[in-house]
């Protein structure tokens, strides 16, 4: 394969088909003068020949006409075994006849024996063609074999191929994966665009014929672009991971399509998901169906208790088993009186807990000072305090004497910090209730006690339903065990949150925080969403805490042809912003559990919503109050229709269909 | 049967009041204890012929205490009612299974309970 220059390596491994000695000498003489080194061998008959053509050479010179055989023969003979090798003719009577049956049998060269200086420079070209010719046939062939290992892989490929001209923008080959997908012949394949066989427009909204011309022209700039796609087969909808790889095929842009069918994929990320979701709700439901039992067993144990002295006494008493002078007697009446209050009190605080648990209990806020609410409280429980020696406090932050809560409520929470403080500190001990500001919105009612303390490990537990019948030692001190429990509910009921820091021995301070100005009760635990009245309604959150102020906005704009959710509180409203996108927004500067400009902040700070405008709706008179925000409108209590709708209308917030009539 | 010993065993000191009465009522002489290691130390002083347990006791439970009790020859003999306001399936398993010889559920029946014990008490002179 290596062309042979003069001196070469190794000598020209020559073959001389030649009857005259002399002649032979010649040609070999003039190669070696022209630089080769030269192997050569003479031939002089077909046997000879046949002889030697089984074996390796270079190069076949060969004498036109010679007696018994010639140059054609010679020729023949290469050709019949199919060698490559170069061949030259020369003749002693050159004839351009003959020069021409030489060149079509094969040969590379015709030379007359006259002018035996061509001879090198012929045989430098014909070295030299042959060189080149084998060559082309390697590249060829290389070639051919390329296409047939592409063609293979191509067509046995696991995943749907498409051969694809990305300068015309036509699919060019599918393979047999591919006609697979999408149902239909190779043929159809052929000549179409990637979108006709997409849906029209793509998961994200982009119309499929811009995304493709997107990808084409990436791949175009070198590119090779993945992506997910979404095809359509005979109306079944296709996602994809697709590339479009760019073979980089000279003069032409030719690429392969590579599409991995996700259906499967998802299909089982959504089988995955579905089991994983019923195994975390069946979780969820075992684990309520256990609380429940436990608080089941829990109640049923502390209804016997107090059933089991007042049933009892009153069976001695009732059998004459007590001498009814004697004290005892009496004692014996005294403990039914205190175990039947007992059980009261546990029945009341079950039904509260129960209350609050399906979001039923009112709260009336009235405007009350904390002084007198605090010393209602004490009131009851100074005896208690008295019999143990125990010393009790007061501090009062005169910044929040006056106070706007539902005074029962506020009364029940204080009265079960503080008897539970009674029952924890040893005699001679003191308890501390305080009430100070939280923050401008809020104030926290702290109840410190010098008691035995809580180890961190029961903190966790302390608000939970009958958890006090874990707490060991604590036992000993009588209590529903619902007390805590439904001291959180009440206060989160409320807007509020409570807590408590202890070491052990070093006694416990509990607390709860509550807004300092409740104005109702936040009845509404999931945003009510009042029907659209038609799909594609613009719809309005309306932040309103006051029932009747509610009532006349979602009536307003429900007529106008708005739809309407609402939220009670700031913290509603937050994750109703959270949720889903508003055309619009009504905002009630007083909430129950935060300030309008703390709302108003904390919209802001969301990422949704970014632009949704927003109309204050408040009896305070003053639009100073919400500078710095951006507010598209204040509008005062009581609400006008006209300049509700007008102000909609101007923030571009139109209704879609007709206001009814 | 009088001057038999009972030990009442209770954290809830009116129900301990109230079933010390019916018992000394009804001739016992009566211990008290409101949780484990009370018992235990009433039972260093004194072994009594019956224990009525309260399963629901701060720190060692009844179910424990009677373990224990039934572990050891010197107290094994003696008669173990659990007396509780557990009342739920599997508390009387519960409650047999660690060794209690009897089991009946708070609100009790003061006018059953004494006679219940004799049974007890009957059965084991019966035997012993």
């Amino acid at each position: 394969m290596v062309q042979r220059e003069p001196f070469a390596d190794s000598p020209l491994q020559l073959l001389v088909a030649e009857d005259s000695e002399d002649d032979f000498e010649i040609l070999v003489r003039e190669l070696r003068k022209g630089g080769y080194a030269v192997s050569a061998e003479r031939v002089k008959s077909t046997a000879e020949l046949e002889d030697a053509l089984g074996r390796a050479w270079d190069l076949l010179i060969s004498d036109w006409s010679m007696p018994g055989f010639g140059g054609l023969q010679v020729l023949e003979a290469v050709a019949s075994r199919g060698l490559d090798l170069a061949c030259i003719i020369v003749s002693g009577t050159p004839g351009e006849e003959a020069a021409v049956e030489a060149l079509r049998a094969g040969a590379l060269d015709f030379l007359s024996k006259d002018k035996p200086r061509r001879i090198v420079p012929a045989v430098q070209r014909a070295l030299r063609e042959a060189a080149d010719r084998r060559a082309r046939v390697h590249v060829e062939r290389e070639l051919r074999f390329s296409e047939a290992r592409y063609r293979t892989g191509f067509e046995l490929a696991p995943e749907p191929l498409l051969a694809y001209d990305l300068d015309r923008r036509v699919i060019l080959d599918a393979n047999a994966k591919a006609t697979g997908l999408f149902q239909c012949s190779r043929d159809d394949l052929r000549s179409a665009d990637l979108h006709a066989l997409s849906p029209h427009r793509q998961p994200d909204g982009r119309m499929s014929s811009e995304a493709a011309a997107h990808y084409i022209g990436r791949a175009l700039a070198g590119e090779s672009p993945a992506f997910s796609w979404l095809f359509q087969a005979r109306g079944e909808m296709i996602p994809t991971e697709t590339r479009i790889i760019n073979l980089a095929t000279v003069g032409r842009n030719l690429a392969q399509i590579n599409i991995s069918d996700l259906r499967e994929r998802l299909r089982a990320d959504e089988i995955r998901r579905r089991s994983a979701e019923l195994e975390t709700q069946n979780r969820r439901i075992q684990e309520a169906s256990r609380l429940k039992s436990e608080f089941l067993a829990n109640m049923s144990h502390e209804l016997r208790t107090p059933l089991n002295a007042i049933l009892g006494f009153a069976e001695l008493l009732h059998d004459g088993q007590v001498d009814p002078a004697s004290p005892t007697h009496k004692e014996f009446l005294g403990d039914i009186l205190s175990s039947g209050r007992h059980l009261l009190q546990l029945i009341n605080d079950v039904l509260d807990l129960a209350k609050v648990e399906a979001g039923k209990l009112e709260f009336r806020p009235e405007p009350v000072t904390a002084a007198k609410l605090v010393g209602e409280v004490l009131a009851i429980l100074r005896t208690t305090a008295a019999q143990k020696q125990i010393r009790m406090e007061t501090q009062l932050d005169p910044g929040v004497a006056e106070l706007t809560v539902d005074p029962a409520r506020l009364k029940q929470v204080a009265y079960n910090y503080l008897s539970n403080a009674l029952k924890f500190t040893p005699i001679g001990g003191s308890v501390t209730l305080r009430v100070k500001a939280d923050g401008d919105a809020k104030f926290r009612l702290e109840v410190q006690d010098t008691g035995i303390g809580i180890s961190p490990d029961d903190l966790g537990r302390l608000f939970v339903e009958f958890q006090q019948l874990e707490a060991g030692a604590a036992k000993r001190h009588q209590g529903t065990g619902l007390g805590l429990a439904l001291t959180r509910r009440l206060v989160e009921a409320q807007g509020g949150s409570v807590g408590v820091r202890s070491t052990v021995g070093g006694g416990s301070t509990f607390h709860a925080c509550l807004p300092r100005h409740a104005v109702a009760s936040p009845r509404t635990r999931t945003p009510v969403v009042f029907p659209a009245f038609h799909v594609g309604a613009r719809t309005i959150l309306v932040v309103e805490d006051d029932v009747r102020d509610q009532a006349q906005l979602v009536s307003t704009l429900g007529d106008a042809g708005y739809a309407v959710e609402i939220a009670g509180t700031g913290g509603e409203a937050i994750k109703c912003w959270r949720r889903r996108g508003y055309d619009a927004a009504t905002i009630d500067l007083l909430l129950p559990d935060m300030s309008g400009l703390e709302l108003l902040a904390a919209l802001h700070s969301e990422s949704t919503n970014k632009h949704t405008p927003i109309i204050v709706v408040t009896v305070v008179p003053d639009s100073r109050l919400v500078a710095g925000f951006a507010v598209h409108d204040f509008l005062h209590k009581p609400i006008d229709r006209e300049s509700l709708l007008a102000s909609l209308a101007r923030a571009g917030v139109l209704t879609l269909q007709p206001e009814k009539a | 049967m009088a001057g038999e010993r009972i030990l009442i065993v209770d954290d809830n000191a009116t129900n301990l009041k109230l079933v010390a009465y019916l018992m000394r009522a009804n001739g016992y002489d009566v211990d008290t204890a409101l949780d484990a290691e009370s018992a235990l130390e009433a039972l260093r002083l004194q072994l009594p012929e019956v224990i009525l347990m309260d399963i629901q006791l701060p720190g060692i439970d009844g179910l424990e205490l009677t373990r224990r009790l039934k572990a050891d020859p010197a107290t094994r003999d003696i008669v173990i009612i659990a007396v509780t306001a557990y009342a739920m399936k599997g508390d009387q398993d519960k409650a047999l299974a660690a060794g209690c010889d009897d089991y009946i559920t708070k609100p009790i029946d003061t006018r059953g309970l004494p006679e219940q014990i004799a049974r007890h008490l009957a059965a084991r002179r019966g035997w012993s």
